[in-house]
């Protein structure tokens, strides 16, 4: 592997070295002159070495992530699907360059040049080197992506929260958006317009020396980069990561198909900020970028002259430009997507390799747990086979492993969500009565401790102890009238210094303010407000399980419901009332969360329907249940609280 | 042997109206005095549904349209333009350019170039879209009879509860619950053109609306007293592209909703829940003029407004296509058990059957040419009644009874409804039932089966009246097959029948319907030539 790196590393350089001796509209190898020639060496030496560094360092790196897995089927699985996925987001890149040479090439007067100036690109060895760009990108797009699906990020604090952005995987990462953007620029900008085919010309007769580094060519690199930093912050700050499976399964071919022209129209807006934004900051940018390339890479730069942008037809190339850039970042993230949720079958019973109640508790690596629950929905709906498994008894012994192997996982992660999710709700809704609490006993003189006694009955009381008039349902402002501090307010000293030095006067202030923000840090409220554990924020952790909540309920609902014809021994039946308790209480803590609070904001914010959907599914189970049990719902030992609900959903009532 | 009209035989007398079945006997009551309670009480707490034409705010026709009020004005050239840019697009306000007298000849020239430009265009990707003509179009894409001017647009049980949704004239939608008077109506500025109703399976309030706007999703609580739920109850599933929703169809479970529109090559497979679709099409043929889920969900039925129609494989969304020689699907009804799905279409009288799952006997030998073909399962080709009446030819409406006993069918033609007996085991047969007509005046506009009906099969017919009739077919031994059920028949008295006014011809003898079932199994479900209809047989499958 790592000799296949260098292999690849040294093939790169080559063409590297070759292309960047091309200048551009021009057939003929011109020597670079003496000036630049050690600005040349460097370049070229620094992007060979990158290029094999980086190939080395990501591969070594992926290997290594691959060997620190669990068990072999994890790997094979994650190796498989890397691979796959890699191999898929080479062939479209290369298809969007095609498509963006055709575009950029196109002509209504001349259809048929189009087809030559194309031909002649392909058939190039700009179509090498794009290639191996392209290989590169989708390297570092493939660690860009691939810790969505085996990390699970958990944090319940601001400061953790915070800490997140500023951590070095973080810097690490947007370097590598920079590099792809860098790197899709360079291809895309050579298969552009032939003045951007190289990044090195012949200077025009103002400059000193002979070649210089081609300023449009420059411009669209970094335009590139530009692109993919901004969509870094899109992805990473403003959204949060979540492994989203498709509402149907299609064939991988049809959904790239599919998404492929999707991708390239739904970014075309985005594009068009994303160049306006950065023609602006080129401009005011451009004379800093031109001294740092000439006093310390000794390089001469023709510099992009932003008014022909500003006529429709460049404007267009531009944004078409960007276009391209952006879809490549979003079809690479597309694919990566698609093949790691595509429906794994795992087996029911101990296997050699990891089996589905294995895969269930694997909360180590997200995907796989994922992809556990989403086949376990397919096979309680869909394989009859499979499910007769999980209904059978062990020989010798007669006890149902099968079943509690898959119930318990599933089971449990029903309910830890709905007791986490009511613990926070009881978390968020006391505090302030702790407060209140806290307030009383701090505040009230001694001796006048109120017990505790319902509000009503509480105000009476200190009406009678303060001998005041005074109504049972008027605010407790008790606080006030014990306050040590006097209610008038102080009497400003009279200044007797009439005269004091500027200097005396700043010196003053500064203590001041050190005091001042010496009492501030030292103020438990501020230090909890960044450490100590978030009610969003932990709301954030527990809604990284609701897809998995969802298919939980929808499988053991249909497990249910199916155990009705096929399970033989019952098995199923004797959990059938904690299922049902279960689900109702998920469905009774939803419906507690209030709207219109920041909880349900922070719901909305991590996934817009997951509230709804969460909520459908529950109550489409136990529907479900009702329908196929019927009557005999009520023969369970159910609590009688769940017995009335349950006799809503049987009289189809419950909305 | 295809069941044909002519076995079925007359009414008794005129003035006689079928009311329901009660164990295979038909029973008829004067026209003077239709009352089922005297028969059967099973849908003596189903809601009394009468839509008036006073009830309703029915849009005025064309030909009363108030524009013959005012006198035209003479605006400028700008001015015209402008007004049909705004209200009909930028095409009419091309031809608005060239019919004006006043427009330069060159200018009428380049613009008359452009506009067969646009219109050659058009026909090879459709880049403008024709309200007007999608709006003229709509009713051909529709199960229901005159949809433009019928009273009842769409009717659609409640697959759990006896709950119906009937959509009127003025696209308002009534929902009507048994043992109840409260009736919600749904109504909203978006929802205009209704063309197919769907209650989405394990939810209680829930309920697709397929129009012009897309799909218009209510939830209507039904322990609420709101007589009209508020907007906050509606989302509308859209998008720019997918208008004017001619057929809708859910997942049995609830989970997905099918929608497609006659006018959009694409079908969408919503998840409702979070609002989002995913688009799905292949090459050829038109627009989705029809969708249906399979019970069992494991195969979904598209047919296009072309001679192309599809089966879906919903494990991975693959599609088999199939193609005829003309006209296009409108009609199709899958078996409960999802391994038969019957179509019609709009050029033949006729009823086809294509099997998915074998349903051989164990001497069969199915070969694999036998499974590409669909075959005739009834000729419906119009025949006259003794009576004078005449039946058969287009069929317009076709509906199969959740237990896969009765497949009721309306004609284009025709104002009396065929109901045939279905046997899907071993292999699919028709054999004639009952024929039902309404009042001299009424023609029958939808009809569908009740979902959750216990005592049998229950017919909902929506008249042109307004009138929705119930018919219902009474099974004394629900459990047994009507094979069964008609071996004994002679031997059985009704027992709920208390007084039959009149009685029908006795229903084929268990003999008959046994020799039935052997002849069938003779000819060969798939073989095209042993049917002796090889012209018919237009249909080849390809693998899309």
């Amino acid at each position: 592997m790592i000799a296949l790196c260098r292999l690849t590393g040294f093939i790169i350089s080559y063409f590297s070295y070759l292309y960047t001796r091309l200048p551009a509209s021009s057939n003929l190898k011109v020597p670079i002159s003496e000036a630049n020639h050690v600005s040349f060496k460097f370049l070229q030496t620094t992007q060979s070495y990158f290029c094999t560094g980086f190939l080395l360092k990501s591969s070594k790196f992926l290997l290594f992530e691959l060997c620190a897995m669990e068990n072999n089927f994890t790997r094979q699985l994650f190796g498989g699907n890397i691979v796959r996925a890699f191999s898929q987001c080479v062939a479209q890149h290369l298809l969007l360059l095609l498509n963006y040479n055709l575009v950029t090439h196109f002509s209504v007067f001349s259809p048929l040049k189009v087809i030559e100036e194309v031909y002649n690109n392909i058939s190039s060895l700009k179509l090498v080197f794009a290639l191996s760009e392209v290989v590169l990108v989708v390297l570092i797009f493939t660690l860009i992506n691939y810790p969505t699906f085996v990390q699970s990020q958990k944090f319940d604090s601001r400061f953790q929260h915070y800490l997140s952005y500023f951590s070095a995987s973080k810097a690490v990462t947007l370097l590598q958006y920079g590099i792809c953007g860098v790197l899709l620029g360079f291809a895309y900008a050579s298969f552009g317009h032939e003045d951007h085919e190289s990044l090195f010309i012949n200077c025009s007769t103002s400059m000193p020396s002979k070649f210089c580094i081609n300023g449009q060519k420059l411009f669209f690199v970094l335009l590139g980069g530009w692109a993919s930093i901004l969509l870094f912050f899109r992805d990473n700050a403003l959204k949060s990561k979540i492994i989203v499976f498709p509402i149907i399964h299609e064939l991988t071919v049809f959904k790239i198909k599919k998404n492929l022209m999707q991708t390239l129209l739904l970014n075309f807006k985005t594009a068009c900020l994303t160049s306006v934004s950065f023609m602006f900051m080129y401009y005011f940018t451009q004379k800093y970028l031109i001294h740092f390339l000439q006093t310390y890479l000794f390089l001469s730069i023709e510099a992009a002259n932003l008014n022909g942008f500003f006529k429709v037809g460049q404007l267009l190339a531009l944004v078409i430009y960007c276009t391209f850039v952006i879809s490549s970042h979003e079809l690479s993230k597309l694919i990566f997507n698609i093949f790691f949720t595509r429906h794994i079958k795992f087996p029911v019973a101990k296997s050699d390799s990891i089996c589905l109640k294995e895969a269930l508790q694997m909360s180590k690596v997200p995907f796989l747990q994922h992809l556990a629950f989403n086949d376990l929905v397919i096979l309680s709906e869909r394989d009859k086979d499979r499910r007769s498994v999980l209904f059978s008894l062990s020989l010798p012994g007669g006890h149902p492993h099968q079943w509690r192997g898959v119930f318990t996982p599933v089971i449990n992660t029903v309910e830890s969500f709905s007791d986490e999710l009511n613990k926070l709700l009881s978390d968020v809704a006391s505090p302030s009565k702790k407060m209140e609490s806290k307030k009383e006993v701090k505040l009230l003189p001694t001796g006048l401790q109120i017990p505790v006694v319902s509000p009503v009955k509480r105000n009476f009381e200190l009406s009678r102890t303060f001998s005041s008039p005074k109504s049972p349902n008027m605010r407790d402002l008790s606080v006030i009238y014990t306050n040590t501090e006097p209610l008038t307010a102080p009497i400003p000293a009279k200044n007797t210094t009439s005269k004091v030095s500027i200097f005396d006067a700043c010196k003053k202030a500064f203590s001041e303010f050190l005091i001042h923000l010496k009492t501030q840090i030292q103020d438990p409220a501020i230090l909890n407000y960044f450490l100590v554990s978030n009610a969003e924020y932990r709301l954030i952790c527990i809604l990284q399980n609701v897809q998995l909540v969802s298919w939980s309920i929808d499988s053991l609902s249909l497990l249910a419901c199916a155990s009705f014809a096929e399970d033989k021994y019952g098995i199923v039946q004797q959990d059938l009332s904690r299922i049902i308790v279960a689900m109702l209480k998920v469905k009774s803590v939803i419906e507690k969360l209030p709207k219109n609070s920041a909880l349900h904001k922070v719901f909305l914010s991590y996934d817009k329907y997951a509230r709804s959907n969460l909520k459908a599914t529950v109550k489409r189970s136990l529907y479900r249940l009702s329908l196929t049990f019927g009557e005999y719902i009520f023969t369970l030992s159910l609590p009688p609280d769940a017995e009335q609900q349950m006799s809503h959903f049987l009289n189809f009532v419950e909305s | 042997m295809i069941c044909t009209l002519q076995s079925f035989s007359a009414f008794p007398v005129e003035d006689v109206l079928p009311v329901c079945e009660l164990d295979g006997k038909v029973q008829y009551v004067d026209v003077n005095n239709v009352q089922l309670s005297i028969f059967t009480n099973v849908c003596s707490n189903h809601p009394v549904i009468n839509i008036s034409r006073e009830s309703i705010h029915v849009a005025r026709q064309e030909t009363h349209s108030s524009s013959t009020l005012f006198l035209p004005e003479n605006n400028s050239l700008w001015k015209k333009l402008q007004v049909t840019w705004y209200e009909h697009g930028a095409l009419d306000s091309l031809q608005i350019l060239i019919s004006a007298p006043e427009c330069p000849p060159l200018l009428r020239n380049v613009t008359r170039k452009i506009v067969s430009f646009l219109m050659a265009a058009n026909s090879i990707v459709p880049i403008i879209r024709k309200k007007e003509n999608e709006l003229s179009s709509l009713p051909k894409y529709t199960q229901t009879r005159e949809w433009k001017t019928s009273l009842i647009r769409a009717l659609a049980w409640h697959p759990h509860c006896t709950k119906i949704a009937v959509c009127s004239n003025d696209d308002s939608v009534r929902v009507f619950y048994a043992n109840s008077s409260h009736t919600p109506v749904i109504k909203h500025q978006r929802q205009r053109n209704v063309t197919c109703l769907a209650w989405r399976p394990l939810s209680s309030s829930e309920l697709a609306i397929g129009c012009s706007a897309g799909i218009c999703l209510w939830t209507i609580d039904p322990m609420s007293t709101m007589t009209r739920p508020s907007s906050s109850c509606l989302v509308v599933l859209s998008n720019p592209n997918h208008v004017n929703v001619t057929s809708l169809s859910w997942h049995s479970e609830g989970k997905l909703l099918i929608s497609g529109s006659a006018f959009d090559k694409i079908m969408y497979v919503w998840n409702v829940d979070s609002q989002e679709g995913v688009p799905l099409w292949r090459l050829g043929g038109g627009g989705v003029s029809l969708v249906s889920y399979s019970p069992s969900n494991d195969r979904v039925f598209a047919a296009t407004t072309n001679i192309v129609f599809r089966i879906w494989n919903t494990e991975e969304w693959q599609c088999d296509r199939w193609s005829m020689s003309s006209g296009h699907v409108n009609n199709a009804c899958w078996s409960p058990c999802g391994s038969v799905v019957l179509f019609t279409t709009t050029t033949e009288a006729a009823i086809y059957a294509l099997t998915f799952s074998p349903h051989y006997s164990l001497f069969d030998t199915p070969s694999t040419e036998d499974k590409k073909s669909a075959v005739i399962v009834a000729d419906l080709t119009p025949i006259e009644l003794v009576s004078g009446e005449r039946i058969g030819g287009d069929i317009i409406g076709m509906s199969w009874d959740p237990r896969g006993r009765h497949l009721a069918v309306s004609f284009a033609s025709s104002d009396i409804i065929a109901v045939f007996i279905t046997n899907i085991s071993p292999k699919i047969h028709l054999s004639r039932c009952c024929l039902i007509k309404g009042y001299p005046s009424e023609i029958p506009s939808i009809i569908s089966f009740q979902s959750n009906f216990a005592d049998g099969a229950n017919l909902t017919i929506g008249w042109s009246s307004g009138r929705v009739q119930y018919f219902p077919f009474v099974y004394v031994d629900i459990q047994s097959s009507s094979a069964d059920r008609f071996a004994n028949e002679s031997k059985r008295n009704l027992t709920i029948n208390k007084t039959p006014l009149r009685e029908s011809q006795p229903r084929p003898s268990s003999s008959n319907h046994r020799h039935f079932s052997q002849s069938t199994s003779d000819i060969g479900l798939f073989s095209p030539s042993a049917t002796g209809y090889e012209d018919s047989i237009l249909f080849s499958p390809y693998r899309g």
